[in-house]
């Protein structure tokens, strides 16, 4: 059975790139570009795993984060958490809300697929913080 | 089309291999060391004219078209780009840069460009950040910054590592780089803008800000708020004793908090320290009498007023928990002030002294600036007093409170004007400064400012000292004490103010401090 990502991004550019990884890996990717849409096809999709950025128009990345968390656990479906605000705060406010892990823009595109992969084949274990 | 190259030491080291030739005895027939011919076939150094030539007879291979060593430095370039702690996890090994150049030399050399305008970028958001850390707008630059480099960085990685590219895909990669690196230097240059401007636009962006945002469209009264009051008050036996002893009774009675007096300096600023878990409410020593029944009223507001604050900071406005946080603290303050200062009394007491701030003050046992809050309040349909302006500032232009009317606009941060009352207080600390002010729009307004002061805790602690002001339309000059002897509609009467400096277009001022982005106004 092919799995599903729902990858919420708003920058083209960043998306094109993104879409073209992890079609590679497999997987097959659904995209929308704000935050009101990810959760208006939440249902629809049905993702394996959101691939969630912080920074998107209507309703923000937390907000998102907040209205999956309160219908899916971490296992049931994982999030990982995409931002250029890499300051702390942030990173454990998604942990706070149940993000599965975090990554800061710019990303290299070997770790990307291999957190993404960590999620979706260890069944949306949260991962450790790693030490960096 | 892109010819396909190896750079050029790495095709000399295979035709010597290819040949069954030693490095010694190619080094012998080109006039060179060993140690050299190993430099340039690992493109350690480039090579051309007779050396090349002398290589290439060696070899006995055209070198012709080689001869160009653009490839060997871009491709060292890159060698040490790649070595940034940038690409740690990207699993590069040491070809990887001789990979690129082999694949196509044009993008390599756009990696380049890119890694430079990157290095640039970064270096300038850097520098930009810890000068201006909390301005929205660099935020929301840095921010766009980081985004293209992302763009930048995983297309890279695209080209570089993966093979079969569809082309139409790969053509569009290459779009996205072209964009990105455009998009680069446009970026750099709102952030080089905002620099040279020094501060930006006004955006709603701090948790501050936010909160000013709840308060401003409520128009600074809140109707649940001051019913919440009117039935604590109601509790609270006052009569006979002193407002102080009745508010502490009904801490202790009704909610088992214990009150007492430390001369350690405490965590707030504000100097009250109250702990939720152990009921205990802790004041610093020799604290003014109103500042004790403000912190006292303050926590009743906090333990009685939940829901009715609750219902206020449940605001789309607040959109982060220090936003709501601060809310509510500032909630809390309206609630103790509508306890002490009761709506009714208030408001008669504010007609019959025509709006005296210091006899109010005297009469409620209240602060200069806690009056002037206030009266800023008194909105009550059917029961209004005076529209006020409020605003607090200190010697140095900071805005700490500010609450605008329809028609004169605070600004939102500093700069504002200083021929303002509010300045003016400064030079007469605890005297209140009263002005008739004429706006640039020609709208006139009373402005009466005073300084209050946090007194100093002891010998070598510096006090802390601000200005208070409040500003009300002229049309109320005789309702209100500050307008006597400014009523008369004449020039030695007025004082020409404007907003900010860069908004005022009066030409000639003499305390202009930054040149206005608005057409002149001869004075």
């Amino acid at each position: 059975m092919q799995k599903v990502i729902l990858v919420v991004e708003d920058e083209a550019n960043i998306l094109d790139p993104l879409e073209f990884l992890l079609e590679r890996q497999g997987l097959k990717v659904e995209s929308v570009t704000d935050g009101a849409a990810a959760c208006r096809r939440l249902e629809e999709v049905a993702p394996d795993l959101i691939l969630l950025d912080v920074m998107i128009p209507n309703i923000d990345g937390f907000e998102v984060l907040r209205t999956v968390r309160a219908q899916y656990t971490s296992r049931e479906l994982p999030v990982v958490m995409l931002s250029a605000r890499g300051q702390e705060a942030d990173r454990l406010k998604a942990e706070g809300l149940g993000a599965n892990d975090f990554i800061t823009k710019p990303f290299s595109n070997e770790d990307l697929v291999r957190r993404i992969r960590l999620q979706l084949d260890g069944a949306g274990a949260p991962t450790p913080p790693r030490p960096d | 089309m892109t010819q396909r190259t190896i750079p050029i030491g790495r095709r000399i080291g295979a035709r010597r291999r290819e040949m069954g030739l030693t490095q010694k005895q190619v080094a012998d027939l080109a006039g060179m060391s060993v140690a050299y011919l190993s430099l340039i076939e690992n493109d350690k150094r480039t090579i051309g004219g007779s050396r090349l030539q002398k290589i290439a007879a060696a070899l006995k291979i055209e070198m012709d078209g080689l001869s160009d060593s653009s490839e060997a430095r871009i491709a060292q370039e890159l060698e040490g780009i790649l070595s940034d702690s940038l690409f740690d996890r990207d699993g590069l090994d040491e070809n990887a840069a001789q990979q690129l150049v082999g694949h196509s030399p044009v993008l390599a050399r756009a990696f380049l460009t890119l890694y430079r305008a990157y290095l640039e970028t970064r270096d300038q958001t850097v520098a930009l950040s810890n000068r201006l850390g909390r301005d929205p707008v660099l935020l929301e630059l840095s921010h766009q910054v980081l985004n293209r480099i992302t763009a930048v960085r995983s297309v890279s990685e695209i080209l570089v590592d993966v093979a079969d590219i569809p082309p139409d895909r790969e053509r569009r990669f290459h779009n996205v780089l072209a964009q990105e690196s455009t998009g680069l230097v446009d970026v750099v240059g709102g952030l080089l803008d905002v620099l040279n401007t020094g501060s930006a636009t006004e955006h709603a962006g701090s948790a501050a800000d936010e909160v000013d945002d709840l308060i401003i469209d409520h128009g600074y009264y809140f109707p649940t708020l001051e019913t919440a009051a009117t039935r604590i008050r109601q509790t609270i036996a006052v009569s006979g004793r002193s407002m102080a002893y009745a508010l502490a009774d009904e801490l202790s009675d009704r909610h088992g908090v214990r009150v007492s007096f430390d001369s350690r300096a405490l965590s707030t600023s504000g100097g009250a320290d109250f702990d939720a878990a152990s009921r205990q409410l802790v004041l610093f020593e020799g604290m003014p009498d109103p500042s004790i029944r403000f912190h006292l009223a303050r926590i009743i507001a906090r333990l009685e007023c939940d829901a009715e604050i609750g219902a206020l900071t449940a605001d789309e406005r607040l959109t982060t928990e220090t936003a709501m946080q601060r809310a509510r603290g500032a909630l809390e303050r309206y609630v103790a002030a509508a306890i002490l200062f009761p709506y009714e009394t208030f408001l008669a007491s504010a007609i019959e002294l025509r709006y005296d701030v210091e006899r109010l003050a005297r009469r409620f046992g209240g602060s200069f600036e806690q009056i002037c809050h206030r009266l800023v309040s008194l909105k009550c349909p059917g029961a209004e007093g005076i529209p006020f302006a409020f605003m607090r500032v200190d010697a140095a232009g900071n805005i700490s409170k500010r609450f605008s009317l329809p028609n004169l606009r605070l600004p939102r941060y500093r700069e504002s004007c200083a021929y303002w009352a509010a300045f003016e207080a400064f030079a007469t600390p605890d005297r209140v400064v009263t002005q008739r002010a004429e706006m640039p729009t020609g709208a006139k307004f009373l402005m009466a400012a005073r300084t209050v002061t946090r007194p100093a805790f002891g010998y070598g602690i510096p006090s802390a000292r601000f200005s208070v002001m409040i500003a009300c339309d002229i049309v109320y000059r005789d309702r209100i004490v500050y307008g006597d002897g400014l009523g008369a509609d004449l020039p030695s009467l007025t004082t020409l103010v404007g907003t900010t400096c860069r908004l005022c277009p009066r030409a000639g001022c003499q305390q202009r401090a930054q040149a206005p982005i608005v057409p002149a106004l001869s004075t």
